[in-house]
């Protein structure tokens, strides 16, 4: 198990805020859904029930995203060997994913703006494959993210 | 039936040789008229609709629709004598391009996949529309040829496939398949198999429903219209003569077998539009598959190039006895496409295929397999999945129709015995060079990868399966579009999962 690197340490925030831009909306939504169902049906004060869901709701949805950010920080990883990478993910859903070093078509590195910040950046590997033919690894360290995509691209190619 | 005489065979090497030697060459004279009225086609269904249907008076209407014909035209006759393709140290060269010029190359040995269409229009002019076909993703072909003349044509087909074997590309496994002299014909459908194969087929209802889809779309009020006015006719006529209620019951019944039995003629005509003087056949290490009755499609795909191999016995089949066989190769593109697909076999006795498969590839040793059976409690996982998604359907019927939504339940019994039934019947198969599944319950298949193949492998499991020691399988390939399933294999013991998983990532 511990063969796997873990990300960035940085990269937890980086999957807090994504978790946290899932979450929101919909809690969002469904305070303003309850209070309109609370005010047409039970004829309750919309006031009231914004003020109190509107704090409550979405701060339990930030705490849910904070953990879950968190979560799938611990249980992320990855692991380049001579076969090829190996990438760990998921909270609920575990998935292990693996990809040869000679199936890989190209790979993309990029960096958002917070990925800048935190010195973070992704990597995406390209196969033939249909399903898997894209593959993500959010949350490496900048330099890390180069040194892999270096060892798997140009190596014997025979994609196909 | 002299339209669907075969076309001759593609060993026009004198020709090939011209080709080759040309430096430039055009398409056919002739192509701008079949680009004009291909593209025309996309459009026709609308303009159609719109003349017959539309309110009428719109004169400017009309006027555009001609302005409209003209620029499509203007653009064909200009793609004409901009498009030039040359043959050039085994690379096919193509210039194309008004203002944007284009230049592309695409080696002669990584085309996966010739397919030639004639359609009696083409036919009528001795042309024939060329796709060519290479390992890029995406819906377009590598080079569409609309049109060249048939020799060019099957120059260019007779071309790829020498230097594939120049290249000794089929060294790997297609080498495999002896090596006979020339053309071997492995399967042809007589007309009594093609009624088999329409019956079998529900490419009725599909067809029903695309039709449906066209027309809805193209115009919804009319649809509705159309639809409400039929329901009056037949529901006042009905009415007219006074039936009983149990007379009415008997009636729909009637009618809706009517209509079943109508879906199946149409699966018949379109099996038989399609599948016509079937005919499959070999040539060293390249299938070549040839059919229709108005529309000739000939494609050819290497056996080396094939990714996936996959078997197909729903309930119909297996009461006449039959199953079909389909490859995907790596050009994603014509398993959308109505312009041909990988079901190579598309009806044959199960023997006729195990011994075409066992031939192909004698090293797999179908169809004797160390199938393995899933983990004891898969049946409980399928089951408990099918209960979330029943549940998950009552909500929202619940809250519309009250109390009858809970009639969905219902579906739990047979949720619970198709578990039970799939669980029983699923394997999974790991050898030293293949990975596979066998799947389905009335309708099963078979479906078997090559594990030097394999893209991308990946291990899932779900909370459920984590806590009763599961996991499942995600094999990727190339080929095969978004539409067709990818192979999984569903619910193992995890200790097998993992064993299945390193054995792939190791290759």
């Amino acid at each position: 198990m511990d063969e796997f690197e873990p990300l960035h340490p940085h990269a937890r925030w980086l999957l807090r805020l994504r978790a946290g831009l899932i979450a929101l909306p919909p809690s969002i939504g469904l305070v303003v859904g309850a209070t309109l169902l609370a005010a047409a049906r039970l004829g309750a004060d919309p006031k009231q029930w914004i003020m109190w869901l509107g704090l409550t709701l979405p701060l339990a949805a930030l705490a849910l995203a904070w953990w879950y950010g968190g979560a799938r920080y611990r249980h992320a990883g990855y692991s380049l060997d001579e076969a090829g990478l190996r990438i760990r993910d998921g909270v609920f859903f575990r998935r292990e994913t693996h990809v040869a070093r000679a199936r890989v078509q190209h790979t993309d590195i990029n960096q958002g703006p917070l990925d800048r910040k935190l010195g973070l950046a992704e990597l995406k590997i390209y196969t033939a494959g249909t399903r898997l033919a894209s593959i993500e690894l959010a949350g490496l360290p900048a330099a890390r993210a180069a040194e892999l995509r270096d060892a798997l691209v140009g190596g014997a190619d025979d994609a196909l | 039936m002299t339209h669907s005489e075969p076309l001759p065979p593609a060993d026009s090497t004198a020709t090939a040789q011209a080709l080759r030697a040309e430096h430039e060459r055009r398409l056919h004279p002739w192509s701008w008229l079949f680009v004009l009225l291909y593209q025309l086609r996309q459009y026709a269904m609308p303009l159609i609709v719109l003349l017959l249907f539309g309110r009428g008076g719109g004169e400017w209407w009309e006027s555009l629709g001609i302005v409209f014909a003209v620029v499509l035209a203007l653009g064909a006759v200009l793609r004409y004598w901009t498009y030039r393709f040359r043959i050039d140290a085994g690379e096919l060269v193509i210039r194309s391009g008004v203002l944007q010029r284009n230049v592309r190359h695409i080696p002669l040995a990584r085309i996966q996949n010739v397919v030639l269409r004639r359609n009696p229009l083409h036919r009528l002019f001795g042309v024939a529309d060329v796709r060519l076909e290479s390992a890029v993703g995406g819906k377009q072909a590598e080079a569409e040829m609309q049109v060249l003349s048939q020799a060019d044509a099957e120059a260019l087909e007779a071309l790829v496939r020498q230097s594939r074997q120049s290249a000794g590309d089929d060294s790997a496994i297609g080498a495999a398949a002896p090596a006979e002299a020339a053309r071997e014909v492995l399967l042809q459908l007589p007309l009594a198999e093609l009624l088999r194969l329409g019956l079998i087929s529900n490419r009725g209802v599909v067809a029903v429903m695309a039709a449906v889809g066209v027309l809805s779309q193209a115009s919804e009020g009319m649809f509705v219209r159309m639809v409400q006015d039929f329901g009056e006719r037949v529901f006042g006529y009905a009415q007219g003569m006074g039936l009983e209620r149990w007379q009415y019951a008997a009636m729909i019944v009637l009618l809706l077998m009517a209509v079943a039995a109508l879906m199946r003629v149409l699966s018949i005509a379109i099996a038989v539009l399609r599948f016509y003087g079937f005919e499959l056949s070999q040539d060293d290490g390249r299938l070549s598959v040839e059919a229709g009755l108005l529309t000739r499609l000939r494609q050819h795909t290497p056996l080396s190039k094939v990714q996936r191999w996959w078997i197909n016995e729903s309930l119909l089949h297996r009461w006449f006895s039959r199953r079909s066989l389909s490859v995907e190769t790596a050009a994603v593109a014509y398993a959308e496409d109505a312009h041909g697909s990988g079901e190579i076999v598309p009806l044959a006795p199960p023997r006729l295929i195990d011994e075409l498969l066992s031939r192909w590839r004698p090293r797999l040793g179908w169809p004797s397999l160390p199938w393995q059976r899933l983990h004891p409690l898969a049946w409980w996982r399928m089951f408990v999945q099918a209960s979330w998604i029943i549940t998950a359907a009552a909500i929202p019927l619940c809250v519309n129709f009250g109390a009858w939504g809970l009639l969905v339940f219902l579906a739990v019994p047979w949720g619970w015995l198709r578990a039970r039934r799939y669980a029983a019947h699923a394997r999974w198969l790991l050898t030293d060079e293949w990975v596979g599944w066998r799947g389905g319950w009335l309708n099963r298949h078979w479906c078997l990868v090559e594990r030097a193949r394999v893209q991308a492998v990946r291990l899932q499991q779900s909370p459920f399966d984590r806590r009763r020691g599961m996991a499942s399988l995600l094999v990727d390939t190339a080929g095969g579009g978004s539409l067709v399933p990818p192979l999984r294999l569903r619910y193992l013991p995890e200790a097998d999962a993992r064993r299945v998983f390193d054995a792939l990532r190791r290759g």
